[in-house]
């Protein structure tokens, strides 16, 4: 086999091998999580909680089941949500720098929260009225959109991103009166809303979230070829037989419908959603096929790990998340900037 | 003789079928004063930040902020009881804590000072001190006697406006709605502030057309923020009787409504009848 | 000469874009088995034209057939695999080696990742980019980047038992010399293997020495239309350039085009 054969073999090789070593190393970050919190379980404990053994005590067993699990798996989940996301609006407006807030959704979201804490309605359906309002606040967010640029496909990518500009800077305002408007009750609730927290995980909402999820990485997963594709501009890629109406409007709506649902359980969470689907270009190079499922672990991962931080760090108090995600996506994602690697996009 | 109490508190809770809580955490301002005036001081394992302003709670470890708490954080302190005001959050930590057996109890927090005796009556049968409520409850009905004879010996009512500082460095004042102008009625004065719900900046107009008689400060203004107070038109150092009063209250003690807020407005109710 | 059935067909197209008329009742055939240069000015309308040809816009007035039905009747995929277009400047596409970009020529057709692979290395093999499989594309010259994009428009037609529609927007204007022939080259074989070739070109010579038929569009309206010996005609060029050219001929009898700047008629 020639030299460049072989070169191109081995690259193609390690892209698949990393992707494997992230699927590996996912269980392992979630157990950890899992194991570790402020209340200490060792060993012994986690493998009677594990088992079903009897020597697990009640509050074990609230303390693991009921409260620490659920909220894993949450971050997990949205971290998940949130960096696939960005992957999909990364791909889809051709730029490393896109967020999946540019579509309107995160800004949204809060609006609906806030609205729900304006309004003292924060409690009602059993706590369900919350989400449900900052995932519908998304919707319309990302529908007010597709009205600006009546409908996805006139005036291209461009227009939609300053569409998006224009929209979260509305919806900022809007947000912006309710804060002011609002009694210092309500006041506190939004502030810490809209900083992002895990805690308040419950096993139904992490059933909510996976359907949400799995709905998204479809809708993306079908256009990972078409993402390849967009990467040469939108013109050459329809002549490569893309539809790029139809992969916009898809991938925004699968963008907008995970971080919609993510936003709705966890608040704003900021950082991820631009992090991570880099941080899996980085990693594994730029074929979507990789880079896809590339971010949705490393998302998983990170927000796992952040949400560990919010919990421990400064026991028996919380941190807000958000600003951990930062503290750890930050660094970790200079380092891999400076590696030397001919997979970067230079 | 050291004997018989030890026996008595360890054959009590068996003879009366109900063990006194050991471990408390408590989450709320007044939730804990009213504890720590029960004499619980030394079985509070843990405490919120905004409890941790007084002697007994300096040094406990902070669960937090009253509306984020985190369940597991709590219940790592192995309380056997959790009192937490009703302002505490967020709900899906509560239910958490709900779900894990331990007791909690859950104190409304109104704003009249007539439910100062409730509060301390629910904690004190929570905790088994149902004998101390009594010497603490009478207190502050005396204090609140003492402060409603003030009121009513009183002929007009002062205008008063409540400031405090939000982050940013603004000046917010305290509108209807809230518990500073429940205080403020209740030390006999009239809410300046009163024609709008919550907390709004303030603007200059407002000082210049209707300044009021006094203003209380809160002690969230620091040192830095006095010139804030300076800077607005018809708010003076009250030199020569000029301009408005100010007087800087005890957040904890003025608004918190637990057992020092009687004689907090007390305090406030002499100073605005002073010429 | 076999004349076949026009695999893509301009019918009286017409473009109006702010009050422009960029195209004006084009009638134009691309023909299996011949190689159709498109030259003229510049702003003459070909890269438009190319855009009408190719389904991505639509004309106001006229249509565009084909394969006998009209081109925006075919799904995108569909239409991909009957019609392959290169177009002028591309982004180059971050985090892409050479041959990943190549493999994008078959996103439109079913067959896999490994058969997009192996028609992959053949082509790069045909342009002699081999060496360059495993270089990231924003590392390449604008030649590199040129041909391996032919590579990927070759990519996008290759299939067994069946032949295609190439439309090229100048295809070796970053390219030397000796690159310009070889894939000037590659085209006519293309051409003679059976596609439809149209490219849009610059360079006269080039035209002459490669193509069969050759349309002259100027200001939107197809000037002339006809085979290569007729239309590469001095007299037709100055007019439609508007500015002088004149042939040569070399002792040996080959024939250059050779553009005159106004201070040089004499």
């Amino acid at each position: 086999m020639n030299p460049a054969r072989q070169e191109h073999t081995r690259r193609r090789t390690r892209g698949r091998r990393r992707l494997l070593a992230l699927a590996l190393l996912f269980p392992v970050v979630l157990l950890t999580a899992a194991s570790l919190g402020a209340v200490r379980l060792g060993p012994a404990d986690l493998w009677h909680l594990l088992s079903g053994g009897e020597q697990a005590t009640a509050l074990m067993r609230a303390v693991f089941w009921d409260i620490r699990l659920p909220r894993v798996v949450l971050a997990a989940l949205v971290g998940a949500c949130l960096a696939l996301a960005g992957a999909g609006v990364q791909g889809l407006f051709r730029n490393p720098l896109a967020d999946p807030a540019l579509i309107g959704v995160s800004a949204g979201a809060a609006v609906g929260a806030v609205l729900c804490f304006f309004l003292g309605w924060a409690l009602l359906l059993g706590g369900w009225l919350l989400p449900l309002m900052a995932f519908v606040g998304g919707l319309l967010a990302v529908l007010v959109l597709r009205l600006f640029n009546t409908g996805f496909a006139a005036g291209g990518t461009a227009k939609l991103i300053l569409a998006g500009v224009a929209l979260n800077a509305m919806l900022g305002s809007v947000l912006g009166f309710f804060l002011f408007s609002a009694s210092d009750d309500a006041l506190r609730s939004m502030t810490f809303w809209t900083l992002g927290s895990c805690a308040s995980a419950r096993w139904p909402q992490t059933v909510v979230l996976v359907v949400f999820l799995a709905i998204g990485a479809t809708l993306l997963w079908r256009h990972a070829r078409a993402l390849d594709a967009l990467q040469l501009g939108e013109e050459q890629a329809a002549h490569l037989g893309v539809s790029v109406r139809r992969v916009r409007r898809e991938i925004i709506i699968g963008a907008a419908l995970m971080v919609g649902a993510a936003t709705a359980f966890a608040g704003t969470i900021g950082f991820l959603g631009l992090v991570a689907p880099h941080m899996a270009r980085l990693l594994l190079g730029g074929l979507h096929r990789l880079v896809l499922p590339g971010a949705l672990l490393i998302g998983a991962m990170l927000l796992v790990l952040a949400d560990l931080g919010a919990r421990t760090l400064v026991a028996p108090a919380e941190l807000a998340v958000g600003i951990l995600t930062a503290a750890v996506g930050g660094p970790f994602f200079l380092w891999l900037l400076r590696r030397p690697s001919s997979w970067s996009a230079s | 003789m050291r004997l018989v109490p030890i026996f008595l508190a360890l054959v009590l809770p068996a003879l009366t079928g109900q063990a006194e809580p050991q471990r408390i955490v408590t989450a709320g301002a007044a939730v804990t004063e009213i504890a720590c005036a029960l004499g619980l001081g030394p079985r509070l394992v843990a405490v919120d930040t905004s409890s941790r302003h007084l002697e007994e709670t300096r040094d406990k470890p902070d669960i937090g902020y009253v509306r984020t708490l985190g369940a597991e954080g709590i219940l790592s302190q192995e309380p056997d009881l959790i009192l937490i005001s009703s302002e505490a959050g967020p709900p899906g930590v509560l239910e958490q804590l709900a779900r894990s057996g331990v007791t909690m109890i859950t104190v409304a927090n109104g704003h009249e000072l007539e439910n100062i005796d409730d509060k301390i009556r629910i904690i004190a049968e929570a905790t088994g001190r149902t004998s101390e409520a009594e010497a603490v409850i009478a207190r502050v009905t005396e204090d609140i006697a003492a402060l409603r004879q003030l009121v009513a010996a009183g002929d007009e009512r002062p205008r008063v406006v409540f400031l405090l500082a939000r982050h940013g460095g603004s000046l917010m004042a305290a509108g209807t709605e809230t518990a500073a102008h429940a205080m403020i009625e209740a030390v006999g004065g009239v809410n300046a502030a009163g024609s709008f719900a919550g907390f709004r900046p303030l603007t200059p107009e407002f000082f210049a057309t209707q300044p009021p008689d006094f203003v209380l400060v809160s002690e969230s203004v620091g040192e830095n923020d006095a010139g804030l107070l300076e800077g607005l038109p018809g708010l003076g150092a009250g030199s020569a009787g000029q301009g408005p009063q100010i007087i800087r209250v005890d957040d904890a003690a003025f608004l918190g409504f637990g057992p020092r807020t009687p004689s907090a407005a007390a305090a406030v109710a002499t100073a605005l009848r002073r010429p | 000469m076999i004349s076949a059935e026009p695999r893509l067909l301009a019918e009286g197209v017409t473009l109006t874009r702010d009050g422009n008329r960029i195209l004006d009742h084009v009638s134009l055939a691309v023909v299996p088995g011949r190689l159709t240069a498109v030259i003229g000015p510049n702003g003459a309308g070909k890269s438009s034209l190319l855009s009408v040809l190719s389904g991505l816009w639509q004309p106001d007035q006229g249509r565009v057939l084909l394969e006998g039905r009209p081109v925006g009747d075919y799904a995108p995929a569909a239409r991909a695999r009957r019609c392959a277009v290169m177009r002028q400047d591309n982004t180059r596409p971050a985090g892409l080696t050479v041959l990943e970009a190549v493999e994008l020529g078959r996103v439109a057709h079913g067959g896999g990742a490994d058969e997009a692979q192996t028609i992959a290395w053949e082509m790069l093999r045909r342009l002699e980019l081999e060496e360059l499989a495993a270089r990231s594309c924003t590392r390449l010259s604008g030649g590199e980047w040129q041909r391996t994009a032919f590579a990927r428009t070759l990519a996008q037609i290759w299939q067994t038992g069946r032949t295609a529609t190439l439309l090229l927007d100048e295809p070796v204007s970053s390219l030397d010399p000796a690159h310009q022939h070889q894939l000037l080259a590659q085209a006519r074989r293309l051409a003679r293997d059976g596609h439809a070739v149209l490219a849009i070109l610059h360079d006269l010579n080039l035209t002459a020495h490669y193509a069969d038929e050759v349309a002259l569009l100027k200001e939107g309206r197809l000037r002339a239309c006809g085979p290569v010996g007729e239309l590469m005609n001095p007299d037709i060029l100055t007019e439609v350039y508007g500015c002088p050219v004149i042939a040569v001929q070399d002792p040996a009898g080959a024939r250059a085009f050779l553009s005159l700047g106004p201070d040089e008629v004499k």
